[in-house]
């Protein structure tokens, strides 16, 4: 695992104390979230400690209404913690203005979602182009990137197509170039797929494998075990905690990918177990 | 994201609409083009008003004999002017700084006919100092002068519209003789064209001669129809006009409290007239554009309104993607410009195609300006920012997970 991209040099003392520490590229301590919904308040997180190193492939489990989305969106930028402090690339964020942390999403978080969330109007192209236009690249930079990454999903020859004339799959490695065509440091993936069958499924997972064997760092957020299975790690959220379960260090050396430990962590089957990871 | 882009956004999502886009315009289109159509008719009449009395004379004042008008109109009061009630003026002093001189002047419609043709036409009789009051220049020969007052010569000068009637063919008739009646004239000068009066009569359509031979040799009747003076500057007509008025009641030993026996206008009151009339047009076509503004104004927010809430999940998308409150904001605030830009664009095209046709059907002058076309175009962005700021910020405020989530 390289940390040659990992450039950030703010926290000089930290790196001179631990010169040989690979430091994480996100950092959580403490972090809560609560939601103020009229009278009542719902602690959606409740201390969470999290860190995620360079080239990760981290993922976050949890069954609906176990605070994964709340996690999701606050280490996406999308929403500040309550209280505790989110570390990105050593910056603590927590506190970062709206503009801040949309730019925050717009150059260092890709994000992948379950249902795509292409725009209709646009083509393949101008779909991944669209981050690019919001951090001011020229328009010939921009399309010459986004032909570059489309060509790296394997979407070469679709380019011009509107999101309609594609299929799942294939709209699905859309949001993928789009989410990496801005060079994030942080690939984040909710579910990405949850909207698609077995094969496309399968074929999206080895994506993202191929990508994190090319040192991309990713997140992915699922309830499904077998998805999970292609991660290295693995992050089970229960109420609004880390659950002792998960597994906190890249067990790629330690752990077997075990079929028993994640049928006892989730007690969930779905038909998708079958899918092999592309690296098993 | 730079300007540029952000009105490609901008102008492809309204492309998306485009039904919807021009209904939606419709507001500022009708406001637009009542305003730029009405203002060139506005202006084309008054253009043409104004070109009628420079070629009247501004700096005109008219005496006529009866005053103290009822409401039927008929005078109350009457008593003729004379030749002395002219001498009178003419020799006051202030007056005579005022004006530019006071000629008696008379008329009588006939037949006139030279050796093609006849023509009906107005003899004005008058003294040579007309040509200076009303501004009169010559194409031809000479005007007539005081010798040939005072021998009531058998002269006259004729406007051009006379001349075509008379001699079609025949660029300088001077030296030439006509008939009125069974006395001969002879032509001594052909004027310069005028035009029309604000009333409408034709000023070319007039033959002058001395007004002792209109006296004498052609109306047998003295009695003088009106006094005609014209000031030397357009500030003194107030003061010259007052003046008259006091000299002539003491002539005519005109009581304190009742009405004057003439009438002295100016045709200054005239153009004022113009004026206000102008101005009043003015405010109601600044009332109606209002009103049609404040419409498409509103129809525009309620489009954008409806626009945001159906692109909710697009918003979303964009702020996952780094589109910052800014950047959301100037998209629909570039969309709602655009929208009512475009109205205003098709408002100004419908607005002058009206005129033109108003200005076809009713025969009017059409004037339309520049700057009545950069005003309209200022004012419907001006709408377009206003009314759609809140629909934009109302955009920007989303909040990007709930937008994300929306369906």
């Amino acid at each position: 695992m390289s940390d040659s991209s990992y450039t950030d040099v703010s926290n000089a003392a930290s790196r001179a104390v631990q010169p040989q520490t690979v430091r994480p590229v996100i950092q959580l301590v403490q972090v809560t979230k609560i939601y103020n919904s009229g009278t009542v308040q719902v602690q959606a997180l409740r201390g969470i400690d999290l860190e995620v190193f360079p080239g990760e492939f981290v993922a976050i489990m949890g069954a609906s209404g176990s605070g994964k989305s709340t996690l999701m969106n606050i280490i996406g930028c999308l929403d500040r913690p309550t209280t505790g402090q989110y570390f990105l690339q050593g910056k603590e964020i927590s506190q970062f203005t709206r503009d801040e942390l949309a730019s925050i999403r717009n150059k260092s978080i890709g994000f992948v979602f379950q249902n795509f969330n292409l725009l209709k109007r646009y083509t393949a192209l101008e779909n991944v182009e669209l981050p690019l236009l919001y951090s001011g690249v020229p328009k010939r930079e921009r399309r010459q990137r986004a032909e570059e990454m489309l060509g790296k999903v394997g979407l070469q020859d679709r380019m011009h197509h509107l999101p309609n004339q594609l299929s799942g799959g294939q709209q699905q490695r859309v949001a993928i170039a789009r989410a990496l065509v801005n060079n994030p440091k942080i690939l984040l993936a909710d579910e990405p797929t949850g909207n698609l069958d077995s094969k496309s499924s399968e074929q999206i997972m080895e994506l993202l494998e191929q990508l994190n064997e090319r040192g991309q760092t990713i997140i992915l957020v699922t309830h499904e075990a077998s998805v999970a299975r292609c991660a290295r790690r693995k992050v089970h959220i229960k109420d609004g905690r880390i659950a002792p379960t998960s597994s906190y260090l890249d067990a790629d050396a330690e752990y077997p990918h075990g079929e028993a430990e994640s049928k006892e962590d989730n007690g969930i089957y779905t038909p998708l177990d079958v899918i092999a990871c592309a690296r098993h | 994201m730079s300007f540029l882009a952000a009105i490609r956004v901008a102008l492809d999502a309204l492309a998306v609409n485009k039904g919807r886009s021009l209904l939606t315009s419709l507001g500022i289109v009708i406001g637009i083009m009542a305003v730029i159509s009405m203002v060139a008719a506005g202006s084309g009449v008054r253009e043409r008003l104004d070109e009628r009395l420079e070629s009247v004379g501004k700096n005109l004042i008219l005496i006529r004999p009866g005053g103290g008008k009822a409401l039927s109109g008929v005078p109350t009061q009457f008593a003729p002017l004379t030749s002395e009630d002219a001498q009178a003026l003419r020799d006051d002093p202030q007056l005579r700084r005022w004006l530019v001189g006071v000629a008696e002047s008379q008329y009588y419609p006939t037949i006139v006919s030279s050796h093609i043709t006849s023509h009906r036409v107005n003899i004005t009789g008058g003294q040579p100092i007309i040509f200076t009051i009303r501004n009169w220049k010559l194409a031809a020969g000479r005007f007539y002068n005081d010798a040939d007052v005072q021998r009531a010569a058998p002269v006259c000068l004729i406007g051009q519209t006379v001349r075509e009637k008379l001699f079609p063919h025949y660029p300088n008739p001077v030296g030439e003789r006509i008939r009125a009646g069974p006395t001969y004239l002879q032509i001594i000068g052909v004027l310069q064209p005028k035009g029309h009066t604000p009333t409408g009569d034709d000023q070319d359509n007039q033959i002058f001669v001395p007004i002792t031979t209109l006296q004498e040799k052609l109306a047998y009747e003295k009695r003088i129809a009106l006094l005609v003076s014209a000031a030397r500057d357009p500030s003194w007509i107030g003061r010259a006009t007052e003046r008259i008025r006091k000299i002539l009641r003491e002539r005519h030993r005109i009581q304190p409290g009742t009405d004057d026996d003439f009438e002295v206008t100016s045709v200054q009151e005239l153009a004022n007239l113009g004026d206000t009339m102008t101005r009043y047009l003015n405010i109601l076509i600044v009332v109606i554009a209002s009103i049609s503004l404040l419409v498409g104004g509103i129809g525009i927010m309620n489009i954008m309104l409806v626009s945001v809430t159906e692109r909710t999940r697009e918003i979303g998308i964009r702020m996952a993607v780094g589109a910052t409150a800014r950047d959301i904001r100037n998209q629909f605030l570039i969309e709602a410009v655009a929208l009512a830009l475009s109205g205003g664009l098709v408002g100004v095209i419908s607005g002058i195609v009206a005129a033109i046709l108003l200005g076809y059907f009713l025969n009017w002058p059409i004037l339309v300006s520049l700057f009545t076309i950069v005003v309209a175009f200022a004012v419907s962005a001006g709408v377009g920012i206003f009314f759609g700021y809140y629909p934009a910020v109302k955009a920007a405020r989303l909040d990007p997970i709930e937008a994300l989530r929306y369906e």
